[in-house]
């Protein structure tokens, strides 16, 4: 496992200089702006972007073949890319946390209250994402995976747009503050579970 | 006999190709060469003994234990694959590092000292070698932790003539230990009758011989003679035929009978290639 998460690791060295320069444009911009969530947002996509982007480079480097000549099962690589998208929530989590908290100090003025509420919506939300999008790109390969999960994307947009649409009034803040604060985390955790098990379900049965 | 491989009996059907009662035996201290043509299935059959393809039926089963027992007996299997290479980003000490972690067994002076015998620069990243250089990083991350069983899928190709001996006196080396063993699938039958004490021969998808390589080369033979006369031959030692400008040439699978049957007859001793390639090639008749 460690072998597995070590690669990628290695692998991601490039990719992670890329997103560490635009971290600190979005951040400047973030400040400069007076915007208090555009960091964690962004930051939460980049984790969400990482793992699957690691699909690209085992893909390209035929990497699961040769893998499963090493002394490692299929159940461990499923589970060390998942640990390693929960490592890159944390450090995103962890990242979009200390800058709430200097802009809080540097801005004081900026609207922040909702800024720690948003932020665990913004967290929850990355979790949905990356537990729909491993388990399609298990199955489907990740060009395929990636299509789908920007098409995803759209949905919630869509939804809203249908219901107002429809003149269903949007939930009251009371309604939003019960389902985005305590509903969405417990339902996030729950489908990653369940996204790992599905997601080892489709590698057992992949060829190469 | 004592055997570090075996495969019974695999079968594997794809949509344009089928794997078909696959079977043969590797015993420890020898080196088997699988030779056949492209798209034989010797990718696919090694691919099957890792787990990398499922097997439809049959069993396989190495270093003493069936091949879907478990991840622990890949700890001394090492794996060169035709089509797999590491990340490009990558350099052989990250190599190293990743693959250290993977084995118990990792020996990284081992490694280093392959790497410096294969002219590998340690820090170069993997997308700035050549293929022939892919290929010995592959086979010193194969050999580092003392593996015992050895699979190779066309470990020599791409390597100049120069480093295709050095190679193979790496896997001569190997081979000394009697609990060692290789499986080496080729197109270059040179370097089998070089260093094989067992051949495999596939062709599409079926075994169809496999023994050990000194026996067959000494019952093979190819009666080389003039348009018609092949006829004269027994047809139980007729195991193929090409025709060319000046007559056809027959491969026969029993030299010594047929020099008794056609005493008139030029019946040359056959390498793997003839057997090869008038088995595949040719007529069957």
């Amino acid at each position: 496992m460690k072998a597995l998460l070590l690669k990628d690791l290695y692998n991601l060295k490039s990719y992670l200089r890329v997103l560490a320069v635009m971290a600190v444009f979005y951040l400047i911009f973030g400040l400069t702006s007076r915007n208090s969530t555009m960091f964690s947002s962004i930051i939460m996509m980049f984790a969400v972007m990482l793992p699957v982007s690691l699909f690209s480079y085992d893909d390209y480097a035929k990497w699961d073949a040769y893998c499963l000549s090493l002394p490692v099962s299929r159940r461990q690589v499923v589970t060390a890319r998942y640990l390693l998208a929960l490592l890159a929530l944390a450090v995103c989590g962890l990242l979009s946390a200390a800058v709430m908290v200097v802009q809080q100090r540097l801005q004081p003025d900026v609207e922040s209250e909702g800024g720690w509420y948003a932020l665990g919506m913004i967290a929850s939300v990355a979790v949905l994402y990356l537990a729909v999008a491993l388990p399609l790109c298990y199955k489907l390969g990740v060009e395929k995976g990636r299509f789908l999960l920007m098409a995803l994307i759209a949905v919630p947009f869509v939804g809203f747009l249908l219901l107002s649409q429809l003149g269903i009034d949007p939930p009251s803040e009371e309604q939003m503050l019960f389902w985005m604060g305590a509903v969405l985390p417990v339902m996030a955790v729950a489908l990653l579970i369940f996204s790992y098990l599905l997601s080892v379900y489709f590698y057992q049965r992949k060829e190469f | 006999m004592d055997t570090i491989l075996k495969v019974s009996h695999l079968c594997k059907q794809y949509s344009g190709f089928a794997l078909t009662d696959v079977s043969f035996e590797l015993p420890k201290g020898s080196i088997m060469g699988l030779i056949g043509e492209n798209g034989a299935g010797k990718t696919t059959t090694i691919k099957a003994i890792i787990g990398a393809v499922r097997r439809d039926s049959g069993e396989i089963s190495l270093l003493g234990g069936d091949n879907t027992g478990g991840s622990a007996l890949k700890q001394d299997l090492g794996v060169v694959l035709d089509d797999s290479f590491f990340y490009f980003m990558l350099n052989p000490i990250e190599i190293g590092r990743i693959l250290r972690a993977a084995y118990r067994n990792w020996d990284d002076a081992l490694y280093r000292s392959y790497l410096g015998r294969f002219h590998l620069p340690e820090k170069k990243k993997v997308k700035e070698f050549s293929s022939g250089m892919r290929m010995k990083l592959a086979i010193a991350a194969a050999l580092a932790h003392h593996p015992r069983l050895l699979l190779l899928d066309e470990p020599t190709s791409g390597l100049d003539p120069v480093v295709r001996g050095e190679i193979l006196d790496v896997f001569l080396d190997f081979i000394q230990d009697e609990e060692h063993g290789i499986l080496l699938s080729s197109h270059i039958t040179g370097d089998l009758e070089k260093i094989a004490d067992y051949i495999t021969f596939l062709h599409e998808g079926r075994v169809v011989l496999s023994e050990q390589k000194d026996a067959l080369l000494e019952r093979y033979g190819v009666a080389r003679c003039a348009e018609g006369e092949w006829a004269q031959i027994d047809a139980r030692y007729r195991s193929g035929m090409r025709q060319n400008r000046f007559g056809c040439e027959v491969l026969v699978n029993d030299r010594r009978a047929v020099e008794r049957q056609c005493p008139g007859l030029v019946i040359d001793p056959a390498s793997l290639d003839d057997i090869m390639t008038d088995t595949v090639g040719g007529d069957r008749r």
